[in-house]
């Protein structure tokens, strides 16, 4: 096996009496998507602040790139890349001197340190604002400039954190496409969010957080097996007698029924052809019905179910 | 290093508050400060009084509005008893001495005393009464002197004449009894009351060490550029708190950089000096070209002055912002309150202040860096010798010194507990 490009183990961060990790472990090979997902609060960002060695920590280990990560680990910062939740940028620069800037921290060699800026603008596509003032962006352009002083420098490993907060959904999926396209380029990345869809959208494998615990860790088809529930059915009928409610509920792989108005709702774990069987029952009993709806569950499903409180909470 | 110093200096002057404050403001204040200094010069100015002279020959019988009778002759008009010696002993002496010291104290130049006309009484009441003269002087043994008591704005011209008059006579008047009694000892005489009024009848002697202008009002422009200089803890804020992660996102990023941070410090710190020392020098040459104040004539040491001072001024603002978890407007209010403070114990807004904390309080004139910023020009533009400039530069650098280590101990934190 590999080694991880990431190997957190044992992380225990504490502010106070707030114990914001709470022995946390973790995990990360190269070329991976790798979403950490969790509401506000759950220590995304302070995972990502103690693997780039800004926050001190209480107990625990870490490594990047296979080597115990440390302030003056310049080696290792030189191949990483950071898009922070707040936009860091001067705002007396223009676009292009502040991609310039941040690309220089990293690359001394100014013919290929205008070439990577000139990628960078390119790649988060503000080649109509390289002379703008990030006072003139819009809350979109703005994150994007965020996006591309932290690329800017090509490097293999890129932590975004929570990149798409109060962003047009222009801005979102062009900031989720780019995120796939430096991944096929080689880079591996650590993408933290409490949008489900986004992390669901582009992560090849997430771990689920919540109050500094690693509550579950796998790809999106790991995460939702390992939940009882894995299809809802929807109904609508204009009646129906508890003797066949309780009938439907004896049908394989049924563990849930209940009917409130003039919804059928069925909550199936496992099997195939759950819609099947059950719209087969209904025409045997002469039951009429309407609008039929079938449900895959989600991560806040998943969410739910470990931790009794919706994502969004 | 280099990286950092051009888009820190980029930055910088990119900053309208920045360019505001250490640029604008300082010329702005300097123009104020000459424009309300030359108004005082000029009211204290001394010009010409207007009198009329009524010769005997012309006099005729009116009443006076106001006469007083007076006996002198100004003590600054020395010259003028050699031709009193000198009339004395001629005849009808009495008349040639009076007109030739009223035509000497009229010639024009720098030092005119009278602005005199000979006329006769009527016209000269007449020109009394329209104000066009201060007082009315008659010919005579004793001199008198008209003036109106509606000219109450003309007091200080009226106790002027009242004076020179006053002493005309009264010399004159000692002259004629030597003449009289001891013509012998008449040329001594003269020559005694010469000497006493070219010293004024001091007896002490001023001897100055200084080699430049000595002028009170130009503290307050060497005050204004001690401000100026401590301005620039702007600067120095600003780099400190671009360099410590829990005190700003852009520090944050920066530190997970490669760039080691003491290399970004000193790129940072060096724009810093060189922006600010940029403004000094800028309103300098203004205030030296344009208002032609004097600074002195050495100006390397006027420019190292400055130069020490915006190091002072920006390591002041790199050690507060280095200081705990404040807010950056925390800050700046404290860093505008301590220059504020040092400007105002120096002498900024009230010229003897810097005079009145020696007396009380003289070891805080020596860690005050207004005070010292200020006192190196001072030093330079009055004292011969250097030692007194040298010795607050010295201070100063080693202010910067420890400010700088101290800040650099706190900034050199790697990580932190909470960001």
């Amino acid at each position: 096996m590999s080694t991880p490009i990431i190997k957190v183990e044992n992380l225990v961060k504490r502010y106070r009496e707030l114990v914001a990790l709470d022995h946390f472990n973790l995990e990360i090979e190269e070329g991976e998507i790798f979403g950490l997902l969790g509401p506000n609060g759950s220590g995304k960002t302070t995972t990502i602040n103690c693997i780039l060695s800004l926050l001190s920590y209480d107990k625990g280990a870490i490594e990047v790139f296979g080597k115990e990560m440390h302030p003056d680990s310049y080696d290792l910062k030189r191949k990483i890349g950071v898009v922070m939740q707040n936009v860091a940028v001067f705002e007396e620069l223009t676009v292009y001197e502040n991609i310039g800037y941040f690309c220089g921290l990293y690359i001394k060699d100014k013919a290929l340190r205008k070439q990577y800026v000139e990628e960078a603008i390119d790649f988060v596509g503000l080649n109509d604002f390289k002379k703008f003032y990030p006072g003139k962006l819009s809350g979109g352009l703005l994150r994007r400039l965020n996006i591309a002083c932290g690329i800017a420098h090509k490097p293999k490993l890129i932590f975004l954190d929570e990149p798409t907060v109060a962003v047009d959904p222009q801005s979102r999926n062009k900031i989720l496409e780019g995120i796939q396209k430096l991944n096929r380029e080689g880079a591996t990345i650590v993408y933290t969010s409490h949008y489900m869809e986004e992390v669901e959208q582009i992560c090849t494998r997430i771990a689920i957080m919540d109050k500094g615990k690693n509550l579950a860790i796998g790809t999106t088809d790991e995460l939702k097996r390992m939940i009882k529930k894995s299809e809802i059915i929807l109904i609508d009928i204009l009646d129906i007698s508890e003797e066949d409610i309780a009938a439907i509920r004896t049908l394989d792989h049924v563990y849930d029924v209940s009917f409130k108005d003039h919804k059928l709702e069925i909550l199936c774990s496992g099997g195939k052809h759950n819609l099947l069987r059950i719209l087969h029952y209904l025409e045997s009993r002469e039951l009429s019905f309407g609008r039929v709806y079938s449900e895959l569950p989600t991560l806040n499903d998943v969410f739910l179910e470990i931790t009794g409180k919706e994502l969004r909470d | 290093m280099i990286h950092s110093f051009i888009y820190t200096l980029k930055c910088l002057m990119r900053q309208k508050y920045q360019l505001f404050w250490n640029l604008l403001f300082p010329i702005a204040l300097g123009t104020m400060f000459y424009v309300a200094f030359s108004g005082l010069a000029s009211d204290e100015a001394f010009h010409a009084i207007p009198v009329a002279v009524v010769l005997k020959a012309s006099t005729e019988d009116i009443d006076y509005t106001s006469t007083i009778p007076l006996l002198s002759a100004s003590a600054d008009e020395n010259n003028s008893f050699d031709s009193v010696i000198s009339s004395l002993s001629e005849s009808g002496g009495e008349a040639d001495s009076f007109t030739s010291i009223i035509d000497s104290l009229s010639e024009p130049g720098d030092d005119q005393f009278l602005e005199t006309t000979y006329t006769t009484e009527k016209e000269a009441l007449s020109l009394l009464q329209q104000k066009e003269i201060v007082g009315i002087l008659y010919e005579g043994q004793p001199v008198r002197l008209s003036i109106s008591t509606e000219m109450t704005s003309y007091k200080l011209e009226q106790s002027i004449l009242n004076a020179f008059v006053e002493q005309f006579n009264m010399n004159y008047s000692a002259l004629s009894d030597i003449a009289m009694n001891h013509p012998e000892k008449l040329a001594a005489a003269a020559k005694a009351l010469s000497a006493s009024a070219d010293t004024g009848a001091d007896y002490n002697t001023e001897i100055t060490y200084a080699k430049g202008n000595m002028d009170e009002k130009l503290t307050y422009f060497f005050n204004l550029i001690a401000m100026s200089c401590l301005f620039a803890y702007s600067g120095g804020l600003q780099v400190a708190l671009h360099n410590q992660a829990n005190l700003s996102a852009l520090a944050a990023r920066k530190g997970i950089s490669p760039m080691h941070k003491l290399i970004s410090l000193l790129g940072e710190l060096c724009a810093t000096f060189v922006f600010h020392f940029f403004c000094i020098f800028v309103s300098l040459i203004y205030l030296i070209l344009v208002l032609g104040i004097s600074f002195g004539s050495e100006g390397g040491y006027i420019a190292l002055a400055a130069l020490v001072g915006c190091i002072a001024g920006v390591s002041l603002g790199f050690f507060v912002g280095t200081i705990g978890k404040m807010g950056e407007k925390t800050k700046y209010g404290i860093l505008m309150a301590v220059s504020m403070i040092c400007s105002f114990l120096s002498g900024l807004m009230v010229g003897t202040m810097r005079l009145f904390v020696e007396q009380v309080c003289p070891w805080f004139n020596h860690i005050n860096p207004a005070a010292l910023i200020s006192d190196s020009f001072y030093a330079l533009a009055v004292y011969q010798s250097h030692d007194r400039y040298f010795e607050n530069i010295a201070i100063l650098l080693a202010i910067s010194v420890i400010l700088y280590l101290g800040g650099f101990l706190m900034v050199r934190r790697e990580k932190y507990a909470a960001l």
